[in-house]
């Protein structure tokens, strides 16, 4: 492809005539790459990708198919798909016979033949008629300037005399005070008069009709002695039944029949061809870009549509309008349309979608209708907890600067950094576009465009770039492209060190960056070179290394053991891993340590592994592994299924080895193994401080008062005395352990401006407090033993996951949220939420919450935010939340309800 | 008696709901108890002798209170480590000493 590059300055004035060639042949003139190459005597493949770039700029129009035809675009950016027939969505589909049967009524000689148009309200009857006349046209069969009327017999039906005037004409005189004037049938002289509702028509005028139909002739109301003739191609339309005795009259005198099937008859793939069109045009109505979600996709294409296309395209446009008027009153920075905007009718589609066979694959992200752009794309979604690139060199960079580095300094610095964070990019790529998904998250363009590039590479620096490479770089692309087209900028701090270092690399990148710009139209900065560098450059990285979960091994005596465990959970959990290795008993225990050694130096992850073993000598590998390979091990012994199970479902979670180890370890009740190293794991431990500053006595005798006169389990609790003397620095104390592990309350004199339950000193020695503190420590003891108390009371889950699993999700949510609810409450809702897992399990979904639409319109971000978080729930236990749920979820913790305590 | 349980939705407290049906067998007490969502309370509350809150929602309490004072019925929160231990016995004494 750099062979045929020339200079961009010579390609921009190529472009520019090809523009005015395309305008010289005029709008209605289609014509194909190649003739316009042969025309203007250049290469057909520039041709091609100018006239590409134009149709980009809206410049042009192209129509698809073999070959694609190019117009010059029309001053005003045309409705798309209403101009012809080709364009009629379903034509290849379901609307395959209509399409054929209307050209050919149309072009039947010598004046075409009359059309009765039969379907339910809303399918498109008059959108089709106006097709038909669009088309008459181009086929030369009518005018340029063939008239289109419009004629709905409904209007009149109250007074039948005034219809049959509207729509033949009146005599002067023909009534009290009645003028010339002239009817619907005059003015579609020489083209085509269409008439809805047709079945509204008075007997009168159906006779009228028909001796227009037979013999072309007619007569305004009143006149009796001329007769005038009208060349009128008449497309009746009705929504009766084609059987009732009207119509079967109106069938003899129009025996081309085409009938419009409903809604539910087409395909989905068509019905969502017909939700895509209807968001474009009102993207290029608004002028505006216009984001929907996957799930308004989603309910739109599975609502009961009773009034068919038209009631899809009105709920579009009202569901559009509605959100816009959000954006224009400042509600809302841009127009983003979610499920929650929708009518009610249309948000049933949600729920309905679950159970339908018929689906579409759906985008994972954001759609994106660009008024401009033809088509849709796709962005990426907004939650994507991945900070893209630019952000994270743009902060590290400022910060490094702010530190006063050396440029020199500086430079090796960011090096690192960017280095690691491509590291970190394709493992993070690996595990997201495991199973091919990459199609969903980038536009097929975007894929195509990236394989072009990686050809080229590939040719240039006589190399074999692997497929993450090709996946990482595809998405780069596309986060690119958005980035600049949203006005943001690109910098690569290390653009000249990549310069240096890499340079074939880099030229090639540059190549690369200029068939970008050719293909998308977008100007790119050069620092970009300096990252598709990096790509080329730090393919041979370990992709193995991909997983940041912990990496579990199951190793077991006897032949098949550890594999049958594996593989059951493999089975079950639709994971990748375990990973199994058998120990047959002739082995030699060496033996398989240094197997286990060789498998754990390629896939050992840095958050750790669990070994899970049976027995004897394998309990020891751990220790002697950790100090060999320097990762931190953990082994489990005596394992079973269940063990390897339950800690690899947690792993995928993203639990920290030590979580796992302590989780699964509750499972078993196995205190086999010597606990944790380092004395003990002190992070998960409530903690009550007690403070003394001012001749209160020390805080050891407040914590022994306390220690003697309250009940509570020494493991889950310790009271820590702290001796402060200034409250500042107490609150920061207090700050920076309330991070690391839950405080149940403080003792102190010092009036701390802290969302803390706090005693005085006084009430302690007294023992005022101790209920009120005991209080305290039995709810969060009820907190801790949740999952034995619900051991009998749940029916389809596990109270020993579903209890933690609640309790992270919660974690999360109030960090997200920036609130902490009080364990007191906090302990209504975990029961709430597992009890709601339970039932969904069962299949029960009953649960109303009461004016959730406008619950949530008045909290937006507090529903994203939760139906978010809530989604692991959801994943982990294949269940879905329904909006009812999330809303009572959403009261829970709806700050502007919550009092500190 | 009539004691009225309400929570979120109904749905969770109806497990203590069980739970103080047993106590109340156990200890000879006659009591006819049931949970409501928040929502459906007022319809509930004229058939009730006194009305008992989930903790997860406490912050309707004032409302609840509002409701339950023209009833003339007392209602208090449960407390949060026996409603966590789904503890009928506890709730129930709870609930009587409320009357």
């Amino acid at each position: 492809m750099s062979k045929h590059r020339e200079p961009i300055k010579t390609s921009l004035n190529r472009k520019e005539s090809i523009l005015r060639k395309l305008k010289e042949l005029g709008t209605n003139r289609e014509i194909s790459a190649g003739e316009l190459a042969d025309l203007l005597k250049l290469d057909r493949a520039n041709v091609s990708r100018l006239l590409n770039q134009l149709w980009r700029e809206g410049k042009v129009s192209k129509r698809t198919g073999r070959p694609v035809l190019f117009t010059a675009a029309g001053g005003e950016h045309p409705l798309p798909g209403r101009a012809t027939l080709d364009r009629l969505l379903g034509r290849d589909g379901s609307l395959k016979n209509v399409v054929h049967q209307g050209r050919a009524a149309l072009l039947y000689p010598p004046h075409g033949m009359h059309i009765l148009l039969l379907g339910e309200t809303g399918v498109g009857k008059s959108m089709l008629a106006e097709c038909l006349h669009r088309y008459a046209i181009e086929v030369k069969k009518l005018a340029d300037d063939a008239p289109f009327v419009i004629f709905n017999c409904a209007d009149y039906t109250n007074n039948p005399q005034l219809l049959l005037g509207q729509l033949f004409g009146v005599h002067q005189g023909a009534f009290t005070g009645a003028r010339e004037q002239k009817g619907m049938v005059e003015k579609a002289h020489g083209g085509i008069l269409f008439l809805d509702e047709v079945h509204r028509l008075p007997a009168e005028g159906q006779e009228m009709l028909f001796t227009l139909i037979d013999k072309g002739i007619f007569r305004r109301l009143g006149e009796s002695e001329t007769e005038r003739n009208a060349q009128v191609l008449l497309i009746a339309a009705t929504t009766e039944d084609p059987d009732s005795g009207l119509l079967r009259t109106f069938k003899r005198r129009i025996p081309m029949v085409i009938r419009i099937p409903p809604l539910r008859e087409r395909s989905v793939e068509e019905r969502y061809q017909l939700v895509l069109h209807f968001f474009k045009e009102e993207a290029i109505r608004l002028g505006k870009e216009i984001r929907v979600s996957p799930n308004t996709i989603r309910a739109l294409l599975h609502y009961p549509c009773l009034n068919n296309i038209g009631q899809l395209k009105t709920d579009i446009q009202l569901t559009c309008a509605k959100v816009y008027a959000d954006f224009v009153s400042a509600k809302k920075e841009r127009i983003q349309i979610h499920s929650s905007d929708l009518p009610t009718d249309a948000k049933e589609g949600l729920l309905l979608s679950k159970g339908s066979q018929k689906t579409v694959d759906l985008h994972d992200s954001l759609y994106l209708f660009h008024p401009r752009q033809a088509e849709i794309l796709f962005a990426v979604a907004p939650e994507d907890p991945s900070p893209s690139i630019y952000k994270k060199i743009e902060k590290r960079y400022s910060e490094l600067k702010s530190r006063g580095l050396q440029e020199e300094e500086l430079h090796s610095l960011m090096a690192i950094d960017i280095e690691n964070y491509f590291t970190q990019y394709f493992k993070r790529m690996n595990r997201k576009l495991g199973k091919g998904n990459l199609a969903k998250m980038v536009h097929p363009d975007m894929i195509q465009l990236t394989e072009e590039i990686v050809r080229y590479a590939e040719a240039k620096l006589n190399t074999k770039l692997s497929k993450k490479v090709m996946q990482g770089l595809a998405l780069h692309i596309q986060t690119s492209i958005q980035r600049i087209e949203n006005g943001k900028t690109i910098i690569n701090p290390q653009l000249n060190h990549v310069r240096r270092m890499y340079k074939e690399e880099f030229g090639v990148a540059l190549d690369c960056i200029k068939t970008i710009e050719e293909k998308t139209g977008v100007d790119i900065p050069i620092d970009e070179a300096g990252f598709l560098t990096m790509f080329f450059v730090l393919d041979d990285i370990d992709a193995e290394e991909t997983e940041e979960n912990v990496h579990i091994l199951v190793i077991s005596h006897g032949n098949g053991g550890a594999t049958a465990m594996a593989e059951v959970t493999r089975e079950l959990l639709g994971t990748e891993s375990p990973v199994a290795i058998d120990m047959p008993l002739h082995m030699d225990p060496r033996e398989i340590y240094e197997l286990t050694k060789s498998h754990l130096k390629k896939h050992a992850s840095q958050k750790g592994v669990l070994l899970m073993v049976d027995m004897g000598s394998l309990m020891a590998f751990g220790e002697m592994l950790e100090g060999e390979l320097g990762v931190p091990i953990e082994t489990i012994p005596m394992v079973s299924t269940p063990h390897v199970l339950e800690a690899t479902r947690k792993s995928i979670l993203g639990y920290s080895l030590e979580q796992l180890v302590e989780d699964i370890k509750q499972l078993t009740l196995f205190e086999s193994n010597p606990p944790l190293k380092n004395g003990g794991n002190k992070e998960n431990m409530r903690a009550i401080v007690t403070v003394c500053s001012s001749g209160h006595g020390d805080p050891c005798a407040i914590q022994k008062v306390l220690t003697k006169n309250l009940r509570f389990d020494p493991a889950g609790l310790e009271i820590i005395p702290l001796e402060i003397a200034d409250r500042k620095e107490l609150e920061r104390k207090l700050l920076h352990l309330k991070q690391s592990r839950p405080i149940v309350c403080i003792v102190s004199d010092f009036s701390l401006r802290m969302d803390l339950w706090q005693f005085h000193p006084d009430e302690v020695i007294s023992l005022n407090a101790i209920e009120r503190i005991q209080h305290l420590i039995d709810t969060e003891e009820a907190y801790d033993k949740m999952a034995d108390t619900l051991q009998h009371h749940l029916l389809h889950a596990d109270p020993s996951q579903v209890v933690p699993d609640v309790k992270t999700c919660f974690e999360k949510l109030q960090q997200r949220l920036k609130i902490s609810v009080p364990t007191k409450d906090l302990i209504g809702v975990v029961l709430h939420a597992c009890c709601m897992v339970d039932r969904l399990l069962a299949g029960d979904s009953s649960v109303i919450f009461k004016n959730k639409e406008k619950y949530i319109r008045s909290h937006p971000s507090l529903y994203t935010t939760t139906r978010n978080v809530l989604s692991t729930l959801e994943n982990a236990y294949r269940i879905q939340l329904s909006d009812d749920e999330i809303c009572y979820m959403m009261s829970f913790f709806d700050s502007s309800k919550r009092t500190t305590p | 008696m009539n004691i009225l349980l309400c929570c979120a939705s109904g749905m969770s407290t109806s497990l203590l709901v069980s739970r103080m049906e047993q106590a109340a067998q156990e200890k000879g007490v006659k009591a006819k108890i049931w949970a409501v969502s928040a929502d459906e309370v007022n319809n509930h509350l004229k058939d009730a002798d006194v009305l008992l809150v989930g903790p997860q929602i406490r912050y309707k309490l004032p409302q609840l209170k509002k409701a339950a004072d023209q009833q003339g019925i007392p209602v208090d929160v449960i407390n949060p480590a026996d409603y966590g231990r789904v503890d009928g016995k506890k709730v129930l004494e709870f609930a009587l000493n409320l009357i």
